[in-house]
């Protein structure tokens, strides 16, 4: 049975990982602390419920609690239509378009942010992304490629994430 | 240019990488959890207020009216139970005081001006603490209080059911002492029998003034008519009105005391 000796073990080990994703999803690091000890304290609460590995149970509480703030302070992060244009021209703009990125990563919306930073920064796959967030793994997919198509990212990677099962 | 996914994956590592502040530590989770638990009692007692209101609406005993036609006994059973309200407290939303304790082993007073019939008197702990609290001079209740070793964070709670009107100046005393200080030579996570009003001095005074933290929060809390008892209504009866007309309903015991009427 999961303990407090487990908990601290827990918040030990992941702290740092999971702050970093907290980041990712809300771009700015207090925001990303006070995500973090909001999902962690939950975590604690439902302690027992949890499970073998906490992992899920946490980064569904920070996707949600992420959009549920995102939803209710409106940070200037609005979800646009039209993408700010990424620098264009050769390989020396990379620079230039990884900040475009990094702009266009901040104009997506709370699922299509979280279904990024869960596969291209914790690792994970479809069906886990899916169970996190709660959805099916057809709406992952949708909503990662609507995502990549944002973020102007190479359609070969868009193509390789539609045929992995 | 258009990145690829493993270029992404680079950006996004790169942009983690570069953490700033503090990081979360546990004692941050612990406090986040009192403040959630907070809100949850907070929550808990407005919802109760809610069920409690909708009860006392729901509880109307029914009457069934019928004119006899075709000369059949109209004393159908149809007996409709009416119910017998019993009494109970509520803590509302209006704080009187809140003040943070910053000393333990000695009592502190704090008055307040009450506008309710009745007080809950909260007491939280930022320590393993035992707790002992005074309204008007009598110990009214104690008990562990802050994260003890199951863990858990409990917090000292209490509404005054005597039944008085507490409304005007009032006194509540709180003091607070180690866990082990009240506990004595018990083992360790037994339960702690309460203390009478001269040894509850006594483990305080021996204790001696020691830095602590806590917060006492003194809120308005009324006596309310809800959940009610049901009581024996098997007895049909017929009320004959003088326009001929019968109603047909219950007759039920008699209630053992008069319950009090709402207030609030």
């Amino acid at each position: 049975m999961r303990d407090r000796a487990d908990f601290e073990r827990y918040v030990q080990q992941r702290s740092d990982r999971l702050l970093r994703t907290a980041y990712l999803l809300c771009r700015d690091w207090a925001t990303a602390e006070d995500l973090l000890q909001t999902a962690l304290a939950k975590a604690w609460l439902a302690w027992r419920r949890v499970g073998e590995n906490p992992d899920p149970y946490v980064y569904r509480i920070l996707a949600n609690t992420h959009a549920s703030w995102w939803r209710r302070r409106w940070r200037g992060e609005q979800p646009t239509e039209v993408l700010p244009e990424p620098a264009v021209g050769d390989s020396a703009d990379l620079l230039g378009s990884r900040d475009a990125v990094r702009q266009a990563l901040t104009c997506l919306p709370p699922k299509q942010r979280a279904v990024i930073v869960l596969r291209y920064f914790a690792d994970l796959g479809d069906a886990q992304t899916a169970e996190i967030l709660g959805c099916s793994v057809a709406t992952v997919r949708s909503q990662a490629s609507r995502a990549l198509a944002r973020l102007r990212v190479d359609s070969a990677a868009r193509s390789a994430m539609s045929l992995e099962g | 240019m258009t990145m690829t996914d493993n270029d992404l994956r680079d950006l996004l590592a790169r942009d983690a990488s570069e953490a700033r502040g503090a990081g979360v530590t546990l004692a941050d989770v612990d406090r986040r959890v009192r403040r959630i638990r907070r809100r949850r009692g907070a929550a808990g007692a407005v919802l109760a207020a809610g069920l409690a209101a909708a009860a006392m609406v729901a509880t109307a005993p029914r009457t069934v009216t019928i004119t006899p036609a075709d000369g059949s006994d109209p004393a159908a059973a149809m007996a409709g139970p009416s119910l017998t309200p019993g009494v109970s407290y509520l803590a509302g939303q209006r704080v009187f005081l809140e003040k943070e304790i910053e000393m333990g082993g000695r009592v502190l007073r704090f008055p307040y001006t009450g506008i309710s019939t009745s007080v809950n008197v909260q007491v939280d702990c930022r320590e393993p603490s035992y707790a002992f609290v005074w309204l008007n001079g009598r110990l009214e209740t104690q008990g562990v209080c802050g994260v003890q070793r199951d863990q858990v964070d409990h917090l000292i709670s209490w509404i005054d059911e005597s039944g008085g009107d507490l409304r005007g100046d009032n006194e509540v005393d709180v003091a607070l002492v180690p866990v082990q200080r009240a506990a004595a030579d018990r083992d360790p996570g037994t339960p702690i029998p309460a203390l009478g009003e001269h040894e509850a001095e006594r483990v305080v005074g021996e204790t001696g003034e020691y830095r602590t933290g806590g917060r006492v929060t003194i809120r308005e809390a009324w006596l309310l008519a809800v959940a009610p008892t049901p009581v024996n209504c098997d007895r049909d009866i017929v009320i004959h009105k003088p326009n001929g007309q019968e109603i047909l309903s219950s007759a039920c015991d008699q209630p053992s005391e008069k319950p009090p009427s709402p207030q609030g």
